[in-house]
């Protein structure tokens, strides 16, 4: 019994692994998706992830929707004159090979009107490609950590 | 520690060495503005307005700034005025509960700060931490309780009316901008990203950019305590 709940553990590992890194030929690797948790009833949220192109061509990401929210943006956070500045992003492009971050105090996804998330929990994400594709994954609720 | 400072700045994306020392200056005018307001009304000797001493990417005044009289409330719907800056240290910032990132990011620090400092004798003693909201119509003493409480139960969070919220980010030299959004219950405020610190007398003594550091903020107000 222990064997194949073992077996069964690697193959869903090894199914998850393989959606991620998008096979051998490369495209779109996301690391580190993360939604920072926020107090209880929080009309935002905001999510952070490393988005890689593994590919040899441009990729242009123009949404991260989440179905856990009723709509989400792409902001910066744009530090000038010492004033803080929310600045809309209508697109990410991920040059081949290039990678970008979204970080705090950096670029981020914010999610409005999100669903009341707790640390642990994964929030379905989607990411919308320019050409029309778009590709699912989960990203995890987590503390923010100074 | 200058170095860990700027190392974090090239994290915040695409902050260079030359916007870094251009924040710097405006913020250092906003502050010399904001120090003549106070000292005309405060001090006989105009003409000696004190120095500014950088520590640990801190400004720190020489000679600390009064504030004026203000009446805001707090998230308990209680009077928050000048008495109650009095006999603490104050860690002021200026933000809203509707802002994901660098508001949130702030708190956050606050709370490893808190932590960083019930880990040393007395660390905690005097000390405040202190959200402005500058955007009073959503953030209601409710709203913000239920906020701050989450970081950290002893957080303070306070707003109030624009007029009296002016008194107080015009003397500290702090700035807030309404930027409308998609519908009226949907918008932005752009705001000062420094956090302000003010002595027991509840007299502003440093101001501090972004990016935070908690190490390096826990480290100024010891250096700026034994002043």
């Amino acid at each position: 019994m222990f064997v194949i709940t073992r077996f069964f553990a690697v193959l869903i590992l090894s199914v998850s692994t393989s959606l991620l890194a998008d096979g051998p030929v490369g495209g779109i690797q996301i690391e580190d998706a993360w939604i920072a948790e926020a107090p209880p009833g929080a009309r935002v949220l905001a999510g952070y992830m490393r988005l890689q192109n593994n590919s040899d061509h441009t990729i242009v990401i123009n949404a991260i929707s989440s179905t856990a929210a009723r709509s989400s943006m792409l902001h910066k956070t744009v530090y000038e004159d010492g004033m803080a500045r929310m600045v809309h992003q209508s697109a990410i492009t991920l040059p081949a090979g290039g990678s970008v971050t979204l970080e705090p105090g950096g670029m981020h996804l914010m999610l409005m009107g999100p669903k009341s998330l707790k640390a642990g929990q994964q929030v379905p994400l989607t990411l919308e490609f320019a050409n029309g594709r778009s590709r699912s994954f989960n990203a995890v609720v987590r503390r923010r950590d100074h | 520690m200058s170095e860990q400072l700027d190392s974090n700045s090239s994290n915040s994306g695409g902050s260079t060495a030359g916007n870094r020392v251009l924040m710097i200056v405006v913020a250092l005018l906003a502050l010399g503005f904001g120090f003549w307001l106070a000292n005309s009304s405060n001090s006989n000797d105009s003409s000696n307005p004190g120095r500014i001493i950088s520590i640990d990417g801190a400004s720190v005044f020489s000679k600390a700034r009064a504030l004026p009289e203000f009446s805001l409330y707090d998230q308990y719907g209680k009077v928050f005025d000048l008495a109650r800056l009095k006999g603490h240290w104050s860690f002021v910032f200026f933000g809203y509960t509707s802002c994901p990132d660098v508001c949130p990011t702030t708190l956050a620090m606050f709370r490893k700060v808190h932590e960083l400092l019930a880990a040393q004798p007395d660390g905690l003693q005097q000390v405040q931490f202190i959200l402005v909201s500058v955007d009073p119509d959503r953030d209601t003493p409710e709203v913000l309780k239920n906020y701050v409480s989450y970081f950290n139960e002893d957080f303070v969070g306070v707003s109030g009316k624009t007029e009296q919220l002016d008194r107080i980010t015009r003397a500290l030299g702090a700035v807030y901008l309404k930027i409308p959004g998609a519908n009226k219950d949907e918008y932005d405020v752009d705001h000062s990203a420094h956090v302000f610190l003010l002595n027991p007398e509840g007299q502003q003594v440093a101001i501090l950019p972004p990016p935070h550091k908690a190490d390096v903020v826990v480290k100024a107000l010891s250096l700026i305590r034994r002043m």
